[in-house]
């Protein structure tokens, strides 16, 4: 079996070749599918995208604010409607802190939210769902000294932090401003504790939740789902043209995004295997997507698909799990048959 | 009763004996029960029973001491937490994600009625000793709204229809939606007193703003309610510390003032204008249909029925046009036909007649006569089923004719009548007087001859000495009488000839008359049956017309006076209406 970036390199060339419409579309993406990964953000507008950037600036992939091959849609509240495409989304419950109204634990309580609900409809929408607030993390790497020095007297007065009009009348408009309220009663707990407050605030606003969603989600699999959005965007551009239904056929028949939905629907709780959770988690790829790795707990690739391929007709099994277990069959199918070239 | 018995609270100096229950009924039953108690009625004249229905739910709840309050908004706003911070007790479940499913009514009681845990979605009651509910304030914690009718919303719906006032929350993190200003239109419709508190200011640096962006909404969207900006962690805060300060910060004083002034400072006004309200819009479900009709009903009437109307009267005066038309027609083709008949048996005839005369050039009719008769027989025979047929033939195309003309679609080409057409000839040819050359009559002709010529050349023999009778006379009378009787014979097939084509011509001019006679009639006949056939449905086709454009007519009348009588009736529902519509909008 060829994965799908071979193939869609494969395509990417002859659209440049022989689909002068889509050429410019498959070139520019194999331009992109070499360079880093471009993270997109969506949103309603006031949700915070841009609050958002800043928080993931400075890592490993780029970040743009629109849509692009995976993105983060952002939303206030978890039981919004998210109409995109589930595998390459991750949604982002952001500021967080107001769901829980600004409490310590806000973003801690809001992850619970999110969990609760990416077993249920919101999971079948988007990959995970992360809580962040993300203007105390952002604010967090900008603290002067002054305001250093205002969060150390704060520490010592527990009712200035009972609003914001009471901390904007004590400490200014630049504190609140840069942290939130959140931010500062954070900041000030992690002052009193004598933690660092920056990588604290970083921890505490659910940011580094999100990086961690994004590793695994998107990084980690990122030529499977750029190739996927590379076929996508030449779809329109070759209606009509022969190439068309080879592009169509490989999308539809692609088994690496089955793989990461079934992923992000083990990880929810969605579908459950009960003991054998781990052992679909490897071979589905989630530790490593070399057939080592994929086999490191099954061993024999072809006796993990024989017992694999018998849950599918298992009694004992709902619809949904003899469904996802076809998947985790087919994957170990792939497994065989690349053991049989080496 | 006696005016001794009468209660202290009761207006003791409007009352005297005898009038007391009147005035009492007077003084205790608040006038818009009369409006509502109208619009009921109103509701069950015009067959709402579902109206009917939640009207008199609503009397009872707006008859009930206590005005409810609703806190009504979208979910995660802070309305049970606004509830709570209001009585300052937990007596609502707050929660980071949806957590009010079911409504919780909290009210006055002398001691704390123990919350119980909800079951499913059956609403809670709590009862809590507070002065603020202990003034006649019932507060109501709703459901958030949710997508439009799923049945969490529905449920927070049903909750708003039994409102006395509406407690909109928002929260200031974000400036009012769309969505949330169309719940507020419809909530200002249903329930006139509407307060909006602006939750979470103790979080939003900018919640002036968002306050005064807000009330910009409210004026925009044409709602009446003023804006109180609060913090329910604040109170709670302030309740816990008694901090009268932090109260103040909270803007919880301000929401419990606008609550006195709005709701609890006359709470028979705040009962009016709910049932104002409630009547108001029930009234509209009523007018609405009712203008519509009205409206419908000024337009011309039903344009279709009048349209048939019309083409039924075009229908009529066609089939006349028509009927004269191949009446014409029918007859400047039968008279073509006649002449055409005319023509063609003469010329058939004519032929016959010279055939005979070439033939009794030659033949003797003495000796063919009989051959002949069968052979005249037989070609008039044939002239005659010729010139029949071809009549048939050309007079069905007629009648064909006439018949898709005038009676279309009925399909009555009147093929019985048509047997009729043709004329029967049986005559034989009778056979003239032919007289024949008997051997006597020969004997006497060459006898006649011989004796001229036996005299003649007797006599010139005489001359010549020789007796009268002698052979040259005896050789020339015999010649003579021989040329004599040659000579009678080929005058006497001559005449006979003569005879038998004199004969012949008579004969076929009898056949040409008496069966041209006889076609003639008979063609007249059919044609008559024809056009009396035709006319009769024709006839019968105008006459359905003209009934079907009657019946037309007569029901057009009946409708329009149906219509009439309706629209008078329902003009007078509406003005009805619309007097009892006036004097709510007074009463608000």
């Amino acid at each position: 079996m060829t994965d799908l970036p071979t193939i869609t390199w494969g395509l990417l060339e002859r659209a440049v070749r022989e689909a002068p419409p889509a050429a410019h579309i498959a070139d520019d993406w194999l331009g992109r599918l070499g360079g880093p990964v471009r993270v997109g953000i969506t949103g309603a507008p006031g949700v915070g995208r841009s609050t958002v950037a800043q928080a993931l600036a400075g890592t490993q992939f780029e970040v743009v604010e629109g849509d692009d091959a995976v993105r983060l849609h952002l939303v206030r509240r978890p039981d919004e409607p998210v109409a995109t495409d589930a595998v390459s989304t991750i949604v982002v419950l952001a500021r967080a802190d107001e769901l829980g109204g600004g409490r310590v634990d806000a973003v801690a309580a809001a992850a619970r939210v999110a969990a609760r609900h990416v077993q249920g409809d919101l999971g079948e929408q988007c990959q995970t769902a992360v809580a962040v607030a993300a203007l105390p993390a952002v604010g967090g790497l900008r603290l002067t000294r002054d305001d250093a020095a205002a969060l150390a007297t704060l520490a010592s007065e527990p009712d200035t932090l009972l609003s914001v009009d009471r901390l904007r009348a004590r400490v200014g408009d630049a504190l609140p401003a840069k942290l939130g309220i959140f931010g500062v009663r954070v900041a000030v707990e992690l002052v009193r504790q004598g933690a660092a407050v920056p990588s604290g605030l970083v921890h505490h606003s659910g940011v580094q939740d999100l990086l961690d969603a994004i590793g695994t989600h998107f990084l980690a699999r990122s030529a499977v789902l750029r190739a996927r959005a590379a076929l996508l965007a030449i779809t329109p551009a070759l209606r009509g043209h022969p190439l068309s239904a080879e592009v169509e056929r490989v999308l539809a028949s692609a088994h690496e995004p089955r793989e990461l939905r079934l992923l992000a629907a083990i990880d929810a709780g969605r579908v459950s295997f009960g003991d054998r959770d781990e052992e679909a988690r490897h071979l589905l790829g989630a530790r490593g997507t070399s057939p080592a790795a994929r086999l490191a707990v099954s061993g024999d690739p072809f006796r993990a698909h024989l017992r694999w391929q018998a849950l599918t007709e298992s009694p004992d099994h709902t619809h949904a799990e003899q469904r996802a277990a076809a998947v985790v069959a087919r994957s170990c199918e792939a497994l065989v048959a690349v053991g049989a070239v080496e | 009763m006696r005016a001794g018995s009468v209660p202290a609270t009761g207006p003791a100096f409007f009352t005297y004996p005898g009038e007391q229950g009147i005035l009492e009924r007077v003084m205790t039953v608040p006038p818009w029960v009369d409006l509502l108690d109208d619009t009921i009625r109103a509701c069950a004249t015009h067959e709402r029973h579902d109206l009917v229905d939640r009207l008199l739910d609503r009397r009872a709840g707006l008859l009930e001491p206590g005005r409810r309050v609703v806190v009504a908004g979208y979910p995660g706003k802070g309305k049970s937490h606004l509830v709570n911070a209001l009585v300052g007790a937990e007596v609502c479940p707050v929660g980071d994600d949806l957590t009010t499913l079911a409504p919780t009514f909290v009210r006055h009681a002398d001691r704390p009625t123990p919350v119980l845990a909800p079951s499913g979605h059956s609403p809670r009651e709590v009862g809590l000793p507070r002065a603020l509910l202990g003034a006649g304030l019932v507060l109501v914690d709703s459901p958030g709204f949710g997508a439009p009718g799923c049945p969490r919303t529905t449920r927070a719906l049903a909750v708003l229809a039994d409102a006395d006032a509406v407690l909109v929350v928002t929260d200031a993190t974000s400036e009012l939606s769309a969505l949330e200003l169309e719940l507020l239109t419809h909530v200002s419709r249903l329930c006139p007193t509407v307060l909006v508190a602006l939750t979470k200011i103790d979080l939003v640096p900018g919640w002036r703003r968002v306050a005064e962006v807000d009330r910009g909404r409210l004026a925009e969207a044409g709602v009446v309610a003023p804006l109180v900006p609060v913090s329910s962690v604040l109170r709670a805060a302030a309740v816990r510390s008694e901090d009268a300060e932090l109260n103040k910060e909270s803007g919880f004083a301000e929401l419990i003032g606008c609550l006195r002034r709005d709701v609890l400072a006359d709470p028979a006004r705040v009962a009016a204008r709910a049932a104002a309200a409630t009547s108001g819009m029930a009234l509209e479900q009523l007018i609405t249909p009712l203008r519509a009709e009205f409206d419908a009903g000024l337009a011309p009437t039903d344009t279709r029925a009048l349209a048939e109307w019309q083409s039924a009267g075009r229908r009529v005066e066609r089939l006349q046009r028509e009927s004269a038309r191949w009446q014409t027609q029918l007859a400047d083709d039968v008279g073509d036909l006649l002449a055409d008949l005319d023509f063609d048996l003469r010329e058939r005839t004519r032929r016959i007649l010279r055939e005979v005369d070439d033939y009794f050039d030659a033949a003797d009719p003495g000796t063919v006569w009989e051959e002949f008769g069968d052979w005249m027989h037989d070609s008039l025979t044939a002239v005659a089923e010729v010139n029949s047929g071809w009549l048939v033939e050309r007079f069905e195309w007629i009648a064909t004719r006439v018949a898709r003309q005038a009676l279309p679609g009925n399909d009555v080409v009147p093929n019985e009548l048509l047997r009729a057409l043709g004329g029967s000839w049986h005559d034989d040819l009778r056979k003239p007087n032919i007289e024949r050359f008997s051997p006597a009559q020969k004997v006497f002709v060459g006898l006649r001859g011989s004796y001229s010529g036996l005299l003649m050349s007797g006599l010139a023999t005489t001359l010549a000495g020789l007796p009268l009778i002698n052979p040259i006379s005896l050789g020339a009378g015999a010649a003579f009488g021989a040329r004599s009787v040659f000579e009678e014979r080929g005058a006497r097939l001559k005449r006979r000839q003569a005879v038998a084509k004199t004969a012949a011509q008579r004969h076929v001019d009898d056949f040409f008359l008496r069966y041209g006679k006889e076609a003639k009639d008979a063609t007249r006949t059919v044609h008559r049956a024809l056009r009396d056939r035709c006319t009769e449905v024709a006839h019968s086709l105008r006459e359905a017309a003209a009934e079907s454009a009657r019946v037309i007519k007569t029901e057009l009348e009946a409708e329009s006076a149906r219509n009439t009588a309706r629209l008078t009736q329902v003009r007078r529902d509406l003005e009805r209406l619309l007097a009892l519509r006036t004097r709510i909008e007074a009463a608000r």
